[in-house]
């Protein structure tokens, strides 16, 4: 009888191996023996602009976090848009710009209701949060992005964040802000999107760098230790996948029948 | 009281929850009771998110019986809004309350309105996307640097594989096509998939010990 599922074998040593790395340089930089230092990401640094601009023109900032919930296997991108709409939310409040989030899955209502006011307590601002300008369109996507798209015109967004999960609605989005002359910062990890938001928008973060949003901005040791573990892990897979070519190109599979486990 | 409700109950449910699963799918069989049980948890997830619907029904009709009220932009269309989701819902509890069994049951006439109206203006607005490609892809497609440049040239032959024109053209641009999409782009896709991927693991590590709160709460 086996301990572990079968074919899950690999996947789960690759798992140990993945989860020890990233502990080890998460607990390294929580004790400051060494804290890592993250490049900039440059549609992370452009929020502020964003909202600074927004705030000039006294004109609000659109926001939306895709189509994902908390329930499907997108949520971590999700969550990762509600983290950097927690920031957006504080920036808006420090500078006095309105900010519109667009939620599509019914599911988030609650938590963006929670960590939009959480931005503005920390702006100092609680009175300010209006819980009114969390908008729900409704949760069928053409007609919420059709929805976005008719705020986006009527209200002249002065800037556009859209950050979570995107699938055919993201150059509707983006395309609707670039013909309002809005300042875009975009980002998803749907690899079959990231162009789209490459070639519309202003900023795009690009996979990864969407998921790492919460501990950039955050500028937690804990969090950032858990990205250059993340970085480790990310060497581990490369130099598996050179190994086994190399292994393969010779013949040997000891490495193919591993990952069949 | 209030801290521990909103912050450390949420956050251990999530540590347990989480631990839970992963030792399901790797050392549970599938089958076993245990790994039933898990599939319960799952159940209970969706009944949970099932209650979700209900906030989403307040918070459309509250945004728009407000925006009614204050008489804000565009306020006649929160009325049309207003009566498509009230009808809808009507015809809707109309036909479980008839049905036999009152259990989920899409009546003619609810399936009609679907069909018949939701279906076309949906596929109306998808359909608006082509060009909203053609005017991005004009903008990307400038020559303005090496990069929008090497997309153009790709972009080209891309053009010219896919279409029928191109391999009446020349019968080597379907091959280039394919190999464009086989190689270099399944290249650049892992590449972002890994990431992605190891990524996703780095932030779930952080939710799970409770590291990342942004998605939570005020901490009051």
């Amino acid at each position: 009888m086996n301990i572990i599922n079968e074919g899950l074998v690999a996947s789960f040593v690759l798992l140990v191996i993945v989860l020890v790395e990233i502990l080890v340089a998460l607990f390294t930089a929580r004790t400051g023996k060494y804290v890592p230092k993250i490049r900039k990401i440059a549609g992370l640094e452009a929020i502020e602009e964003a909202v600074g601009r927004a705030t000039e023109m006294g004109k609000p900032i659109a926001y939306t976090t895709g189509l994902g919930g908390i329930r499907d296997q997108y949520y971590y991108q999700t969550v990762a848009g509600l983290s950097i709409l927690g920031h957006t939310a504080e920036l808006a409040a420090k500078y006095g710009a309105k900010l519109l989030y667009f939620p599509y899955d019914p599911t988030i209502i609650p938590m963006a209701y929670e960590v939009v006011e959480q931005g503005y307590i920390r702006a100092g601002k609680a009175d300010a949060f209006n819980p009114d300008d969390i908008i729900y369109l409704g949760g069928d996507q053409f007609p919420w992005a059709f929805g976005v798209l008719g705020a986006i015109y009527r209200e002249q967004t002065a800037a556009n964040i859209h950050m979570g999960p995107f699938w055919a609605e993201s150059l509707i989005l983006a395309e609707a802000g670039f013909y309002t002359g809005a300042i875009q910062v975009a980002g998803t990890a749907n690899y079959h999107q990231i162009q789209f938001f490459v070639v519309a928008s202003d900023y795009a973060l690009i996979g990864e760098e969407l998921m790492a949003a919460g501990a950039y901005l955050s500028k937690d040791p804990t969090q950032i230790g858990s990205l250059w573990g993340a970085d480790f892990a990310k060497i581990t897979v490369v130099a598996l996948t050179v190994i086994g070519v190399i292994l393969t190109a010779a013949g040997i599979s000891v490495l193919n029948d591993f990952f069949a486990l | 009281m209030s801290l521990v409700v909103k912050r450390y109950i949420p956050l251990a449910i999530t540590f347990i929850m989480g631990f839970i699963m992963v030792i399901a799918t790797y050392f549970l069989a599938p089958g076993t009771p245990a790994r039933d049980a898990t599939a319960l948890l799952t159940a209970t997830v969706d009944v949970l998110v099932a209650t979700a619907g209900v906030i989403g029904l307040v918070a459309l009709l509250r945004h728009h019986t407000v925006n009614i009220n204050k008489r804000g932009r565009f306020w006649k269309y929160s009325i049309i809004t207003l009566i498509g989701v009230i009808i809808y819902l009507i015809i809707g509890l109309y036909g479980v309350a008839t049905h036999e069994s009152h259990y989920m049951y899409a009546s003619e006439l609810f399936s009609w309105v679907y069909n018949s109206l939701y279906v076309h203006m949906d596929m109306t607005i998808f359909s608006l996307l082509a060009f909203f490609i053609a005017s991005a892809a004009y903008r990307a497609f400038r020559l303005r640097s090496l990069e929008a440049s090497v997309l153009l040239i790709v972009g080209s032959l891309m053009l010219l594989g896919r279409a029928p024109i191109g391999g009446a053209i020349w019968e080597g641009f379907p091959a280039i096509a394919e190999w464009l999409l086989n190689v270099p782009n399944t290249a650049g896709n892992r590449a972002i998939t890994i990431g992605v991927a190891i990524g996703a693991i780095s932030l779930a590590i952080r939710q799970l010990l409770g590291v990342e709160r942004g998605y939570l709460g005020p901490e009051r």
